[in-house]
Parts: C-alpha cells; sequence; structure tokens
C-alpha cells in the first residue's frame, strides 16, 4: 500500500548526488548512531512499560489497593506520557535509519502496529468514556468491569507491543523466505516488496536481505548446532565521512 | 576485561553448557525467552523507578516510600524472576560468545550491585521510610563500589562504550523527573546539545569514522556531559526538599536505578559488538 512511499524515504530522502547515500542508507551505515538510539528505544520501556503497567494493575485490581486511582494516576501518568513520547520519537529513528522497508514488510512489525493502535483507542475509550465517573469508583479496591476491562487491554496490549517488536529482529518470515501465496507473503505485502526483482534483476542487494545487524538478533540454529547462531554483527560500511 | 580471562580453565564448560539439560530442549524456542527477558526488565524497572523516584522526592510524593514499597514487593519480585530466569536461559544457549563479551561482564558486574541496592539496601530504606541502618550502609557502600568497577570495565571496552551513553541518559532523564525548574532546564539544554550534538556530527559533519580526532573529540563531549550531569545531580541531592528523604538515601536511589540501567545497556551492547 505504501511500499512506494517507504522505498523513497529508504532510497531517495535525503540523495545528493546519483552514487550517494540516503539519509536512511547513511544512518543504517553509521558506526553507533543507530544502536544508540535503538537501545534507547530499549531501554525506554523500563520507563514507559513499566510505569502503564502499574496503572493497569491498580486499575484491574492487583495493586496499591489501598490507594485510590486518582492518587496514583495523577503521579505517574506525566511520566509515562513523556516516556512514550521518548519511545515514539525514538522508534521513529530506528524504523527510518535501518531500512524502512524492511520494517514495513514485516509480519511482526504489523502486528506491533495493530496493538499499538489497540492501545490508543483504548486510552482515547477509557479518557473520553470510563473516566467520565471516575469519582465513583476512584476508591474502589475492585473498580467496575469496564475499568478492570481497559486496564487489562492496555496491559495485554503493551505486551504484545514488546514481544512482537523483539521478534522483528527475525528472519523467519522476511519475504524472501515465505513462500508465495501463502497467508504471511500476503498480509506482508511481500509482492510489492519484491517487485524490484522484476525491474532490475541482480542490481542491488535485495532490501530484506541484510538482518538487523545486533548481535542479540539472531535466528535460531537448527537442533543440531551447540548454539543459536549468532550471525557475525554485519556492521555495515561507514555510510559517509569515512 | 571479560570472563574468558578471568576463568581462562571455564572454556570447555561454557562450549558444552547449551548442550546440557535443560537447555538443550529450549534451543527451538529461544526467541520468546528473549522477547520475556524484555517484558520481565520492564516491570523490574517500572518497580525500581516507582520506588527510588519516591525516595527522590518525586513521582508518588502522596504515599509514603513504606507503602509504595508494599504495594510493588510481588511485582518488582516477579519481574526479578522472569528477567534472571529468562536471562540464564539465552545466557546459556549464547555461552560461548558471553564468555568473550566485555559487555557481558560489565552487566553481571553491575547486576551484582543492582541486587544489593534493590534487595539489600533501597527496600530497607524504603521499608523504614527513608531511615538508612549502619548495614544498609555498608552494603550501599560495597554496591557503589562495584557499580562504578562495572561502569570502568563498560566505559573501557572498546567497541561497547558507546553504551555508557544510556546511563548518561538515564541519569539526565531521573534529574528532568525530580530536579528543581532550574536544574530540569539547564539538564534539558545540556542533554539536548550532547544529544543532538551526536546526531548533527554523525550525520552531517561526518563523525562516523573511527579517526582518533573524532574518537577524542566524542569521548570530551560525553566526560563532559557526565560532569556536568553529576554537578546537578550532586546540586539536587544535597539541596534540602521537604518530601525527599536524607541525601544519603537520595544518593541509594539514583544509583538503584543507574546500576539497573547499566545492567540493561550492557545487555544491549552485547548484540552491538
Amino acid at each position: 500500500m505504501f511500499h512506494e512511499f517507504f522505498r523513497w524515504l529508504a532510497e531517495d530522502l535525503g540523495k545528493s548526488d546519483p552514487d550517494g547515500l540516503s539519509w536512511s542508507q547513511a544512518m543504517h551505515g553509521s558506526l553507533n548512531l543507530w544502536n544508540l538510539i535503538e537501545g534507547t528505544h530499549v531501554l525506554a520501556i523500563m520507563f514507559f512499560a513499566g510505569t502503564i503497567w502499574i496503572i493497569d494493575l491498580r486499575m484491574m485490581g492487583f495493586a496499591f489497593k489501598s490507594v485510590p486511582f486518582s492518587r496514583l494516576n495523577d503521579k505517574v501518568l506525566p511520566l509515562t506520557i513523556i516516556s512514550f513520547a521518548v519511545m515514539v520519537i525514538t522508534g521513529m529513528f530506528v524504523f527510518f535509519g535501518r531500512d524502512p522497508l524492511l520494517y514495513y514488510h514485516n509480519i511482526w512489525f504489523r502486528g506491533k502496529m495493530l496493538f499499538l493502535l489497540f492501545a490508543v483507542i483504548n486510552i482515547f475509550w477509557f479518557h473520553y468514556r470510563v473516566q467520565k465517573d471516575q469519582e465513583t469508583w476512584d476508591a474502589m479496591v475492585k473498580p467496575p468491569a469496564k475499568v478492570r476491562l481497559s486496564g487489562a487491554i492496555s496491559a495485554t496490549s503493551w505486551l504484545l507491543i514488546i514481544i512482537l517488536g523483539r521478534f522483528i529482529a527475525y528472519d523467519w518470515f522476511y519475504c524472501d523466505k515465505v513462500k508465495p501465496g501463502s497467508l504471511v507473503y500476503a498480509l506482508e505485502e511481500c509482492k510489492s516488496a519484491l517487485s524490484y526483482l522484476d525491474d532490475i534483476p541482480e542490481e542491488e542487494a535485495p532490501p530484506d536481505g541484510d538482518a538487523p545487524a545486533d548481535g542479540a538478533t539472531l535466528e535460531p540454529a537448527p537442533a543440531e548446532d551447540a548454539a543459536p547462531a549468532q550471525p557475525a554483527p554485519a556492521q555495515p560500511a561507514p555510510g559517509n565521512g569515512g | 576485561m571479560d570472563f574468558s580471562k578471568l576463568f581462562p580453565g571455564a572454556a570447555t564448560w561454557v562450549e558444552g553448557l547449551p548442550k546440557t539439560w535443560p537447555f538443550v530442549y529450549l534451543q527451538d524456542v529461544y526467541a520468546p525467552f528473549g522477547a520475556l527477558h524484555l517484558v520481565g526488565l520492564a516491570l523490574l524497572g517500572g518497580c525500581v523507578i516507582l520506588i527510588n523516584l519516591r525516595l527522590l522526592g518525586a513521582g508518588l510524593t502522596e504515599e509514603t516510600p513504606s507503602s509504595i514499597e508494599r504495594n510493588l514487593r510481588p511485582w518488582l519480585i516477579t519481574g526479578a524472576v522472569i528477567v534472571i530466569g529468562t536471562g540464564l536461559i539465552i545466557g546459556a544457549l549464547n555461552s560461548s560468545k558471553l564468555y568473550y563479551s566485555p559487555a557481558f561482564f560489565a552487566k553481571m558486574v553491575s547486576m551484582l550491585a543492582a541486587l544489593i541496592f534493590t534487595f539489600g539496601v533501597a527496600n530497607s530504606v524504603a521499608k523504614a521510610d527513608g531511615q538508612i541502618s549502619n548495614n544498609a550502609k555498608i552494603a550501599a557502600g560495597i554496591a557503589f563500589l562495584i557499580w562504578l568497577f562495572a561502569l570502568g570495565v563498560f566505559s573501557t571496552a572498546t567497541g561497547v562504550n558507546p553504551g555508557v551513553f544510556h546511563v548518561i541518559t538515564a541519569g539526565y532523564a531521573i534529574l528532568i523527573i525530580f530536579g528543581s525548574k532550574l536544574s530540569r532546564l539547564a539538564g534539558l539544554v545540556a542533554f539536548t546539545v550532547l544529544f543532538l550534538g551526536t546526531f548533527v556530527m554523525y550525520f552531517f559533519v561526518g563523525f562516523d569514522n573511527p579517526d582518533k580526532i573524532y574518537q577524542d573529540i566524542s569521548r570530551y563531549a560525553l566526560i563532559a556531559g557526565s560532569l556536568m550531569l553529576i554537578g546537578l545531580l550532586g546540586y539536587e541531592i544535597f539541596r534540602g526538599k521537604a518530601e525527599a528523604a536524607s541525601p544519603l538515601a537520595r544518593l541509594i536511589a539514583l544509583f538503584s536505578v543507574l546500576s539497573w540501567v547499566t545492567v540493561a545497556a550492557g545487555g544491549r551492547w552485547i548484540g552491538f559488538s
């Protein structure tokens, strides 16, 4: 659907001369910049998911039972909101600076975005509907069902967002590995992902070819191997300046 | 520094570890443990941050530290069990790589400090609403030295040391959360200059290469950023603040969070090195 836009983002944006690199490719090739931003993204979940779960647990009646919801929420939420902003901003750079097409045609990334949408819709539902009569349930040890449901949706969504986000790094379902015509092939829009093969055969490496370069991203090895294979941390050639 | 230098005799055992029970059965289901490790980190991190921010005089200021500690204890322990349990599995399955990894060594040393801080010091300080027993003081001193050693290993290991940036980031984040208006502003400006500076240097000036001059400039910029951070945090901690605990309790709270951040940053940079 948006393949052409993300291809432009990946390959054309910021490219000043035909032999040069786009901004995305320059960041992909940087020595540490992408790693630093991705590391910040991952570490920020301590501040974000950790604190939002505490609020969710209160909504479900599992933690801080003797403390009114508002007293917890008013103090913790500013922290959660600021760290959410950090997560979104760093996340956008992580997406941009690796290879936007690799994420765009990735089943886990698509699942993550879906649950992100759920989580955001739940926030609006909670804010504009559930929270309307907050004073009636604020001090309840076990708030009404709608509050518990909203808390459960939030907690589950963020749990799945973390798990699916971690799975993006695995190449099980990269477009060049899935069978044409299969469900995953359709869900990832692999037809457009691999369309470059029709136009310019064997000129460039496939956009999905290079696995994310962190060594922790690894594909579980076949059982006969001693350990999950650690691909050599493919540190791409320095993009600029060198 | 890494475990292969400390325990050179363990090489055979380390290499055979993925083939031993129960890890040999877990190789095909490796990925979910890696993901759960992050889930545990988030839960543990959230609890650690809320308890220690309270000791610093921020966050849940309407509750007493002891009430927060009591309410979060089950979740803190759950997070710690998840993160250590899954960590053992992914660690054993990656044993050969970790054996030679300075990032992993720094992570383990810092974890020792973090465990002492969280379960040996900060919890007892929170339970006593800011009072620090003599035992807690001794444990805090030991944990602090261990953490400094971990930080030293982390920041001097080539290829891994950029990960120290995350610890500095977390330090600025804590400053901006609990500091006074002036410190917040100064912290925000200093961090923005540091971060945007890094960004601009990498992207537009072309600092992205291992030439000594560029490496030195990056290093001194980071050292300046760290010194500024230490100064601002020090000012905030030793300045009297009504809803916070004593300066020593606040130092303990600060190092409790930063030692866990060092553990997490070390973990992430195992993969990047």
